[in-house]
């Protein structure tokens, strides 16, 4: 049976945000695409999906939309958010290893570099007015899902896997706290940064430290960084990330409750 | 759990044992007691480890789970031997509360002259994130070191507010031993644009009634008449306090000072070492920022009644400035000790020294903000001294934030506190859902228990009807 695939990873993002007139992407469809095969005989692909290549990562990626992308550039039918992700050298590499899947599979797919995008509207919008509205907006992408493409823009999933979440949100009675999931270090200090521009973008605006971190006090302290600079430059309502809690070690990654307080 | 003995109404002890160096000393109710106590009073436990402790560590009835110190935790140190933690102190320095009261009925306003008053409150004081002063210059070094050394004085100086002020005012608005020198660029850089502002999460403006007077002849001293209006400023030290606290948190743990603690989070240097002396100058720095900080916040409503109401500023006359978020050098069973009084109000009894004249025959005033639809409190101090002559601060927290917008989800919450008769203005509706009067606990059972217990007694209940929240 033909059917129009393509895979992905589900995008998403807890921030509110509102666009200018278009025909926006319904927000859980939102997406980034990692290949695709156009209308081909899905059955094959199917029967063989649970042999894909392994991730280089078991918790999900996070990113941020840093720029917007009319695409194609000549003629431009989609507007697009550009995908800074912080873990950019292991979606490559993961990109790489299911292209290369998909060929043993017998499906022949466009020899191009991955450009990380995730589009939001399609045509008719007004470019200009799309500009002005543009703010970065955190993402995470906890999801790799083989998607059809549906008339009216819809995306249905044929095949999903999850990730780890690389946060959450959890109970405390007096501040904010999250589970923060990661790795490494510095993709603790990703997550972490992830999770409260979700609420506070305007994080996205300081520059990132140049070094990464190797242990939790460093993380607290660069994050603190970042919050402080933030409020200097814009005000944000979090006082500091305090020292709390230690790393616990997962099978595979490691696990940190963070407390902000606000 | 926790092993408590009742030793009075509304006062538990929770006895010496393993590693601690004394006792703990619980204010609340068996009500108060069954809700969410296991963090707070695990956190006062750990503070009755910390390094030359007097007495016992102590928690109020509106204790919660807080950093390092449950929030309505005190804990004094023996200023020879004993240590200071930023943790006891809180990252919001000196955060606290202010009181005043114009002498004229609530319910003699109109509605519209409500409206318009809140309007201008709104837009004269500066709430929320990224909401600086837009007017105004920068702080300067100058500006900086005068705020530190002078405290409120030096909004007084540049015209805000009155002398009285000042008189009505814990420690006069000035805490003693500030220095510039110990705070970081970058902490004066985070607060230069935010003096006279409140802030977000809990803090506020609020208008409303004097609904109920409970001891007629201290109202009657404090120049208090039943159904007045007043108004109640709630703020701190803004990203400056933020920031030194977190600039010491960082040194102190850099130097390895939380060893030997039962918890990081309370990492505490001793007094007599430079780096605690360094933190005290910092602290009382941030502290003298936050006096000015509400020095300016109540100049900025006074001009909002003279706009609106055509009352002159003098007629709006300050009650009270506490601090509830502090370390501060007293005497107590006649030693000299720090008192760190995180998220707890000094509460001095009548007769006390340091307290203007009209206080000392009547004790202090201690301003209890509860939620902003039900009642806040005014209480007068009695300076119970196991407790350091403290009592509570607030109503405290009772369900967390992920709760309250769960809780609020597809419901109006504007258009429940209009039925509460209460209006409010804020730059985010985030702010307001976070701050619904569920999310706190019952202020009246919070301010019985420290009745109870003999730490302060009513004066007056308050009510909220015009609020301006961050």
């Amino acid at each position: 049976m033909n059917k129009r695939l393509f895979f992905g990873f589900k995008a998403l993002s807890p921030l509110l945000h509102s666009f200018p007139e278009g025909r926006t992407l319904d927000p859980a469809s939102r997406h980034l695409t990692l290949a695709f095969l156009g209308n081909v005989d899905s059955e094959p692909l199917e029967t063989n999906l649970e042999s894909h290549p392994p991730f280089p990562f078991q918790v999900g990626l996070t990113g941020f939309a840093s720029h917007l992308l009319f695409l194609p550039p000549k003629s431009p039918r989609v507007v697009a958010w550009h995908i800074e992700c912080y873990q950019q050298a292991k979606l490559l590499h993961f990109h790489e290893q299911l292209r290369f899947w998909i060929n043993q599979q017998g499906y022949s797919l466009e020899n191009r570099p991955l450009l990380p995008h995730v589009t939001i509207a399609r045509k008719p919008f007004n470019k200009a007015e799309w500009k002005r509205a543009f703010s970065k907006i955190p993402l995470y992408f906890d999801t790799f899902t083989l998607y059809e493409s549906k008339p009216e823009l819809r995306y249905v999933p044929v095949y999903e896997k999850k990730l780890l979440l690389p946060f959450e949100e959890i109970e405390h009675t007096a501040d904010r706290a999250f589970l923060i999931r990661g790795e490494e270090p510095k993709v603790l200090f990703y997550n972490a940064l992830t999770a409260l521009s979700c609420s506070h973008p305007e994080l996205l605006d300081v520059e990132l430290p140049s070094r990464p971190c190797d242990d939790l006090k460093e993380i607290i302290q660069q994050l603190n960084t970042l919050i402080s600079h933030a409020d200097e430059n814009v005000g944000v309502d979090l006082k500091a990330v305090s020292y709390h809690s230690s790393l616990r070690e997962k099978t595979g990654y490691f696990e940190w409750e963070m407390i902000v307080d606000v | 759990m926790f092993d408590l003995v009742q030793k009075e109404e509304a006062l538990f002890e929770l006895p010496k044992r393993g590693s601690m160096l004394t006792s703990g000393l619980v204010v609340a109710t068996e009500e108060l007691l069954r809700q969410q106590m296991d963090e707070p009073l695990k956190q006062l436990k750990n503070v009755t480890h910390l390094p030359g402790i007097v007495g016992q560590a102590v928690a109020m009835p509106d204790m919660h789970w807080g950093y390092g110190f449950p929030i309505g935790g005190v804990a004094a140190t023996d200023l020879e031997t004993g240590v200071i933690s930023p943790g006891g102190v809180g990252y919001d320095i000196n955060c606290g509360v202010r009181l005043a009261v114009v002498p004229i009925p609530f319910s003699r306003l109109s509605e519209k002259q409500k409206e318009a008053l809140l309007k201008r409150v709104y837009e004269t004081v500066p709430s929320g994130v990224g909401h600086g002063q837009k007017n105004q210059q920068p702080l300067s070094d100058a500006d900086y070191r005068k705020i530190v050394e002078q405290g409120a004085r030096f909004s007084l100086e540049a015209g805000y507010g009155l002398e009285e002020d000042l008189l009505h005012s814990e420690s006069h608005g000035c805490i003693e031993g500030g220095s510039l020198d110990a705070v970081s660029k970058r902490a004066q850089s985070r607060g230069k644009a935010q003096l006279g502002t409140i802030g977000s999460g809990n803090h506020f403006a609020e208008i409303g009634a004097i609904e109920e007077i409970f001891d007629s002849t201290i109202t009657d001293a404090w120049g208090i008449a039943p159904g007045t209006t007043y108004v109640l400023i709630h703020s701190g030290s803004r990203g400056f306090g933020h920031q030194i606290c977190q600039d010491t948190l960082d040194d102190f743990m850099k130097k390895g000072f939380e060893k030997n603690l039962p918890d990081p989070q309370l990492v505490a240097a001793p007094l007599k070492s430079p780096e605690g002396e360094r933190y005290f100058q910092s602290m009382a720095a941030a502290a003298n920022f936050a006096f000015n900080n509400r020095q300016r916040i109540l100049h900025a409503v006074r001009e909002a009644f003279v706009k609106e109401l055509g009352i002159r500023p003098e007629e709006l006359k300050q009650i009270y400035d506490v601090c509830h978020n502090i370390a501060k050098k007293e005497t107590h069973f006649g030693q000299q000790v720090c008192v760190h009084r995180k998220g707890a109000t000094r509460a001095f009894g009548k007769g006390h020294p340091e307290l203007s004249e009209v206080y000392q025959h009547t004790g202090q005033p201690v301003l209890v903000p509860g939620d902003m639809g039900r009642a806040s409190y005014l209480l007068v101090g009695l300076g119970r001294p196991e407790t350091f002559a403290s009592c509570c601060h607030g109503a405290g927290r009772a369900r967390s934030r992920i709760k309250s917008k769960k809780h609020w989800k597809g419901r109006d919450p504007l258009d429940y506190m209009e039925r509460q008769n209460v209006k409010v203005l804020a730059n985010s509706m985030r702010t307001i859902v976070e701050e619904m009067p569920d999310a706190y606990k019952d202020v009246d059972l919070v301010v019985d228990a420290a009745e109870k217990a003999r730490l302060a007694s009513r004066v007056a209940r308050l009510k909220p009807h015009l609020v301006v929240k961050g």
